[in-house]
């Protein structure tokens, strides 16, 4: 199929009572990860469900593998696309067979042979019911289920939260397999920022609704900077320059944008946790 | 819709293996009331689908997937109509076998088979009524809103129709047909509004 990009967004609106997620637009190039940053509340579930159509979106354009996701095709196009809530949310007498037996009814390309590859891989069990899985047991089988349908595009809101940090690696290693394949594309919403800094080749950032950047990670780190100097030094960086900053009774702390700053100052590696920190908790 | 339908027998059978049991030993006893009552309760089912699903949150996930939401709707009402269907089948067995065991005469055996169709086409009206209220407003509000209703409806029929009206002594020919015929028509016209109404919904 010929695309570019596999998630485009363009001037997206969505209002509720006392929320608006407002004129989003953003790509996640084909083969790539995109990391969906914001707090609770931000939009980032919002923006997931107005891409999957299961939210109708005010204003705006939403295409997906190069289908515009209101259009008549879109459901079809769903067979190449996993999801992963933030729960599984399956009827709690159902055990994986029965999952198995379901998903081989709705997918086209479902294959048994490697759900039960995860299932083994994931150490879950085969018969015992759903409601009796923990909430780790819970995410994998739908971790399992979004891969075992030959899936093109993965979309997962917050699929990682929950996990311990061992079983979290290793299903990140198993999403960054995924993108090997310059076919396979990621969008994936957490709020742990260490694991998108790890996987992600974009991240876009939602705050309140809005979105406050979407960019590159590598341009990004090497966009910002962290400066740590006396209150009285502060005075000397352009206020320009600052996107936020923190200050104590021992001193001052704040994120650049290196190119506005005289190489005078020491400016340090800023991750991609500080850049969100002090954007949404700095004074400007 | 294939997964969505063995998906919901599953639940069912697996939720509801007394109720299932009780439900066909209801269309085994050789009573009318009961057999008309395993009927009934089998068109009921999908009100007890749609509460597991909400329980679960599934039509949220299932929105991810690749089901129409038309699909979604229409899904339960093939699921009443399976069960609703089995039940029937049941029962005309058991009335066949019964007359056979019991030597009755054709023309009773007959009378009791007529009443099967005329029970399922009753409970396929009421199955019509049941689900677009359910889709809207949710097992738990919807089931309640429904009960009021049938009560009211039962208690306007039995208040303005005379015990002498034309209407108690109708022809049973006549009376199936025109049921059969208002039963397909309401099937029709509430699979419409159920459909519209799940793409309207918000999850």
């Amino acid at each position: 199929m010929g695309y570019e990009n596999a998630i485009e967004l363009k001037n997206v609106t969505k209002e509720f009572k006392g929320f608006k997620l407002d004129n989003i637009s953003f790509d996640l190039p084909k083969g790539c990860i995109l990391g969906l940053v914001g707090e609770n509340g931000a939009g980032k579930s919002t923006t997931i469900n107005l891409i999957m159509n299961s939210l109708k979106k005010d204003s705006g354009e939403i295409s997906v593998m190069g289908v515009d996701n209101a259009s008549g095709d879109f459901a079809e196009l769903k067979e190449d696309i996993g999801v992963v809530l933030d729960e599984a949310y399956f009827p709690m007498v159902i055990n994986a067979e029965v999952v198995n037996k379901m998903m081989k009814a709705t997918y086209t390309r479902w294959d048994e042979e490697v759900f039960f590859g995860y299932i083994h891989r994931f150490d879950l069990p085969q018969k015992k019911p759903f409601k009796e899985f923990s909430r780790g047991m819970k995410m994998k089988l739908a971790i399992a289920v979004a891969l075992s349908h030959d899936p093109k595009l993965l979309v997962l809101d917050e699929a990682t939260s929950g996990l311990d940090p061992i079983v979290r690696d290793e299903i990140l290693e198993i999403f960054y397999d995924f993108t090997r394949d310059p076919e396979h594309s990621v969008l994936i919403s957490s709020h742990i920022l260490s694991d998108l800094e790890k996987l992600c080749d974009y991240v876009a950032f939602i705050h309140k609704g809005k979105l406050l950047f979407c960019e590159g990670k590598d341009e990004l780190l090497e966009k910002y900077g962290v400066i740590r100097c006396s209150r009285s030094q502060l005075a000397d960086i352009p206020s320009g320059a600052v996107k936020g900053k923190r200050i104590s009774d021992y001193g001052a702390e704040c994120l650049v944008e290196r190119n506005l700053v005289s190489n005078s100052f020491n400016i340090e590696k800023a991750s991609v946790e500080d850049i969100i920190l002090y954007m949404v908790k700095g004074d400007k | 819709m294939r997964g969505l339908v063995l998906k919901d027998s599953y639940v069912l059978l697996k939720q509801m293996k007394l109720f299932g049991i009780l439900m066909l030993a209801m269309a085994v006893i050789p009573n009318t009331f009961t057999r008309g009552f395993a009927i009934m309760y089998a068109s009921m089912l999908p009100i007890t689908a749609i509460a597991f699903d909400e329980q679960a949150k599934w039509d949220y996930y299932a929105n991810m997937m690749p089901y129409k939401k038309r699909d979604m709707a229409l899904s339960k009402y093939v699921i009443g109509m399976v069960f609703t269907l089995v039940v029937c089948v049941v029962e005309v067995l058991a009335i066949i076998v019964t007359a056979a065991v019991k030597n009755q005469s054709s023309v009773l055996m007959q009378e009791e088979l007529m009443i099967v169709p005329l029970v399922a086409a009753a409970a396929m009206i009421l199955m019509s009524v049941n689900l677009p209220i359910i889709m809207k407003m949710g097992a738990e509000r919807g089931r309640m809103v429904y009960i009021l209703l049938t009560v009211f409806v039962a208690v306007a029929v039995v208040g303005t129709v005379e015990v002498d009206s034309p209407l108690w002594q109708m022809d049973e020919n006549l009376l199936m047909i025109g049921l059969v015929a208002i039963a397909i028509a309401a099937l029709l016209i509430s699979m419409a509004i159920s459909v519209k109404l799940y793409n309207n919904k918000r999850y």
